[in-house]
């Protein structure tokens, strides 16, 4: 073969292939910036909300007091209602009779010291999934 | 054979880099439609889990409880003794009277009973507590 054959051959390939790089490196490296910003911008968070009623001092010893259930969410995962002690599992059995009668029955929720946030709401779950939905925390 | 060497090397290259093009692309696209874009919180918070099904509302008050009881609202730091007033005046300029309330999974629940009682003071009757769903 000629040495300009051969020459302009490897020239051919080189250059298409130089063409293909150039063009996708800046795109490369853009769409890795991208992803990375929204890897850590995005959130996937699934919020949900519970309502609640505030406590109130004057409540507490008037009239919403009344035909309220009580309940103390105790620091070693039982609850006790109305003076009756239990597991957070039986809960939803010994509220569902008393809600069906009385549906908007305010549930008055206490929890004792050092009782964290995550056991009270699992209180709050187990009083929903029986029907209560008039429920307020209430102060010691 | 020395003008064939480079052609094979750069089918090589290219062959190699297109399917980490290809899951980059779906990476990207997966993200930026799955993934919701918001402000950073003020404070750092681990919501607890619940299995409400109640969504929170758009365009609220939102005030912020970390899990040694410092308070944010709106980015203004707010000991519990200003609470009352910080939150009054906000809610007397705002439309919307309604508060959410963004606590930490380990906070103290009498610490938030405690605030509760002061956001009733303020004349707030009804608060949302904003969870995690459980799944």
């Amino acid at each position: 073969m000629s040495p300009g054959r051969g020459f302009s051959l490897r020239n051919k390939t080189e250059k298409r292939s130089a063409v293909r790089l150039v063009r996708l490196t800046p795109l490369i490296d853009i769409v890795f910036i991208l992803l990375v910003f929204f890897m850590l911008a995005s959130s996937f968070m699934d919020w949900r909300s519970i309502a609640l009623g505030t406590p109130s001092a004057q409540s507490a010893a008037g009239n919403s007091m009344e035909g309220a259930m009580l309940l103390r969410v105790h620091e070693d995962g039982q609850v006790d209602l109305s003076g009756r002690r239990m597991s957070v599992e039986e809960l939803g059995a010994a509220l569902s009779a008393d809600l069906q009668q009385d549906p908007d029955r305010r549930i008055l929720v206490r929890p004792m010291r050092q009782v964290p946030l995550q056991q009270t709401v699992r209180v709050l779950d187990e009083i929903s999934a029986a029907g209560g939905h008039n429920i307020a925390l209430s102060e010691r | 054979m020395r003008i064939s060497s480079p052609r094979p090397r750069s089918i090589d290259s290219e062959a190699g880099v297109l399917p980490l093009i290809n899951i980059v692309f779906l990476l990207l696209i997966f993200f930026m439609l799955a993934g919701q874009l918001s402000a950073s919180d003020p404070l750092a918070v681990e919501p607890p889990e619940s299995l409400s099904e109640s969504l929170p509302k758009d365009q609220t008050l939102t005030l912020f409880i970390s899990e040694d009881g410092q308070m944010v609202i709106e980015d203004t730091e707010v000991a519990l003794e200003q609470l009352e007033e910080e939150i009054s005046a906000r809610l007397s300029r705002k439309v919307a009277a309604d508060l959410e309330v963004k606590a930490d999974n380990s906070l103290d629940s009498a610490r938030l009973v405690q605030v509760m009682s002061r956001l009733r003071q303020a004349g707030v009757e009804q608060v949302t507590l904003l969870t995690n769903s459980r799944r």
